[in-house]
């Protein structure tokens, strides 16, 4: 084809899957601190 | 050996569906395009009977090996989708007010070409109206059609092409 020149090299590009996206799940909770000992206050 | 005058132009796109996309190849090419009620629809310049369908890629094939046929684009062959590598290109090529000029994405097999590519598939990514083909007087007329099939092919009727200098 005249108007688009010489053939000069050959590619194949190829489609991609989209990549699934994670289910939106809820933060995990932080741990509940250890319970301590409270000090006993003075009366 | 002569060079292209650039590397291919890359642009990712999302492929109709939804589940796939592709970082194919920018091409510049122009249409016919036939209006029927209000209905615009695009054609290809050289096989003229050919008509672009809106929302799902075009496939080639090969319309010049008779009985020979062979899967598209095929090395030395004249098949395959066809699209420029510059807009200006398209534009020299392809001058006639009566076509609509615009970006496609091309991708599967890809023969480069010293100014273009033969491609497997093409969508339309953009469509604009080269300024040298809209004079004032048919600004409005063009304006119309050009709305129409980018309305259609739910593309983006933009003023110009990306990175283009001039069209000469």
């Amino acid at each position: 084809m005249a108007r688009i020149g010489k053939e000069q090299e050959t590619i194949t590009v190829t489609p991609e899957p989209v990549p699934e996206r994670e289910p939106a799940t809820a933060p995990e909770r932080a741990p509940a601190a250890p319970d301590t000992p409270r000090e006993p206050v003075p009366a | 050996v002569p060079r292209r005058r650039t590397e291919p132009e890359r642009r990712t796109i999302m492929l109709p569906g939804g589940t796939e996309y592709v970082e194919g190849v920018v091409g510049y090419r122009a249409w016919g395009v036939h209006v029927e009620s209000g209905v615009a629809t695009l054609r290809s310049v050289v096989m003229t009977k050919h008509s672009w369908t809106p929302g799902a890629p075009v496939v080639a094939e090969c319309a010049w090996g008779g009985e020979a046929r062979h899967p598209a684009p095929a090395s030395g062959c004249d098949c395959g989708v066809f699209g420029f590598s510059l807009a200006s290109l398209a534009y020299q090529a392809f001058p006639e007010r009566t076509t609509l000029h615009g970006e496609v994405i091309l991708w599967g097999t890809i023969r480069l070409h010293e100014f273009g590519y033969r491609a497997e598939y093409a969508i339309p990514a953009a469509l604009y109206l080269p300024e040298p083909l809209v004079s004032s007087e048919s600004r409005a007329a063009h304006q119309r059609i050009a709305s129409l099939a980018a309305d259609r092919y739910d593309v983006p009727l933009v003023q110009r092409p990306r990175g283009l200098v001039a069209y000469r």
